[in-house]
């Protein structure tokens, strides 16, 4: 992999998906040039907000800006008639309406990191299925599976078989997400794959997420300390019930 | 209640520079973002709202028949870091803020205004090419100068105080 200035300037700004965010970080760490780089634009970076003051609204401006916003909607306008004027006052409150809902769904995103790492949990397991990597380690065997962890990841993940229950285990593989290097492992559903994500619960923890996106149904819950995402397009019934065998 | 004030505010101050004017940039704004209205078509309301507000500020700077960067920079009235000053830092310390400071206010609107809304509103790409009207590609390009240069700038600016 090259390393260019403009990667890692992508890569601070945090636009880059968890492929290429663990890409370079590998890059990072054998590279001492793009490792320069990195630290003196990460410098710049802490240094700029630490010296650029974020100008907060004055709290009179908060004031002065709705007085001249009522004014104006209750103002007869030039070419308004009565009718208009109502219809001023409509816009006034829906313009206030549409921007508080969207900076509230803002606000919302934000706090909900879990929307984002949906997305990268869904992103993991489709960009799994499009290349020709589905496991490291092939086995059905959990036995064989659960050792070939040793040493990949800072954790033991839980490895069970559920052949039995319809639900068969492929293997493994240790992918990238949440900043960290998760265990995934893969399951079949009939003709269906099923990517089950395993890491420790970190201080963010979300529990009970249930989605569906694009034919695709995501579920996440905690057991002990780890935070377990599936990951697949069964039907969301199948999701629960492999979540229930799992629990 | 009014949503993105503080945004608003933050960009036209670091766009127009003095106090009043950014408030009266920002009043205006939001007075434009109402009449326009009908011309908010779902984006991000956010992005949109910075669009007015980056437009008013040109519209203002061009009226007042300045180009906005000759205008002495004013000390932060409202900031932030306004009343926390940190007394352990060092003399050289400071200048080295100082420098990287005066910097970001020397580059010229177009840096600048890219520079504020990725690392003080911290707004992706894509957001800021929408509040820019400006392709993702240039959003990306304009950043990536901004940042070359705020190096340029320091490192000059080191260089001169140290001789």
């Amino acid at each position: 992999m090259s390393c260019s200035r403009d990667l890692v300037e992508a890569y601070l700004d945090q636009e880059l998906d968890a492929n290429e965010r663990s890409a370079l970080e590998r890059h990072l760490a054998i590279c001492p040039d793009c490792a320069e780089t990195y630290a003196r634009l990460r410098g710049q970076k802490d240094n700029i907000k630490a010296v650029a003051p974020y100008f907060s609204a004055p709290a009179n401006l908060r004031q002065s800006v709705r007085v001249a916003l009522g004014r104006l909607a209750v103002e007869p306008q030039p070419p308004a008639d009565r009718e208009g004027r109502w219809r001023l006052v409509a816009i006034a409150a829906s313009v206030l309406l549409v921007l508080s809902l969207s900076w509230n769904l803002l606000r919302l995103r934000e706090r909900h990191v879990e929307s984002n790492l949906a997305e990268s949990v869904l992103a993991e397991h489709i960009r799994s299925l499009l290349g020709t990597r589905l496991v490291d380690v092939a086995s059905s065997d959990q036995h064989t599976v659960k050792p070939w962890f040793a040493g990949k990841l800072d954790f033991s993940p839980d490895v069970r078989d559920l052949q039995s229950q319809g639900f068969p285990l492929e293997g493994g593989r240790v992918d990238y997400l949440a900043d960290r290097r998760v265990a995934a492992l893969v399951y079949h559903r009939r003709l269906h794959v099923i990517t089950l994500f395993i890491w420790p619960t970190g201080s963010i923890s979300t529990t009970g997420i249930r989605i569906s996106e694009n034919g695709y149904n995501l579920l996440e819950w905690t057991n002990g300390p780890m935070t377990y995402w599936a990951v697949s397009d069964v039907s969301l019934g199948d999701l629960e019930t492999f979540r229930t065998l799992l629990k | 209640m009014l949503p993105h004030l503080d945004a608003a505010h933050n960009l036209a101050r670091w766009l127009v520079r003095d106090p009043g004017d950014a408030q009266d940039v920002v009043q205006e704004s939001y007075l434009r973002a109402f009449r326009f209205f009908e011309g908010y078509r779902g984006v991000d309301s956010k992005a949109w709202l910075l669009a007015i507000v980056r437009n008013t500020c040109r519209t203002w700077q061009r009226r007042e028949g300045r180009a906005g960067d000759a205008v002495p920079f004013d000390e932060l009235a409202h900031s932030r870091e306004a009343g926390t000053p940190d007394q352990e830092q060092t003399a050289i310390q400071k200048q080295t803020i100082g420098l990287l400071r005066s910097c970001i206010e020397d580059l010229p609107a177009e840096f600048r205004e890219v520079l504020i809304m990725r690392e003080l509103e911290e707004m992706p790409y894509q957001e800021i090419a929408a509040a820019t009207g400006l392709p993702l590609g240039t959003v990306m390009s304009r950043l990536s100068r901004a940042r070359k240069r705020l190096e340029e700038c320091a490192a000059n600016r080191t260089m001169g105080t140290a001789r």
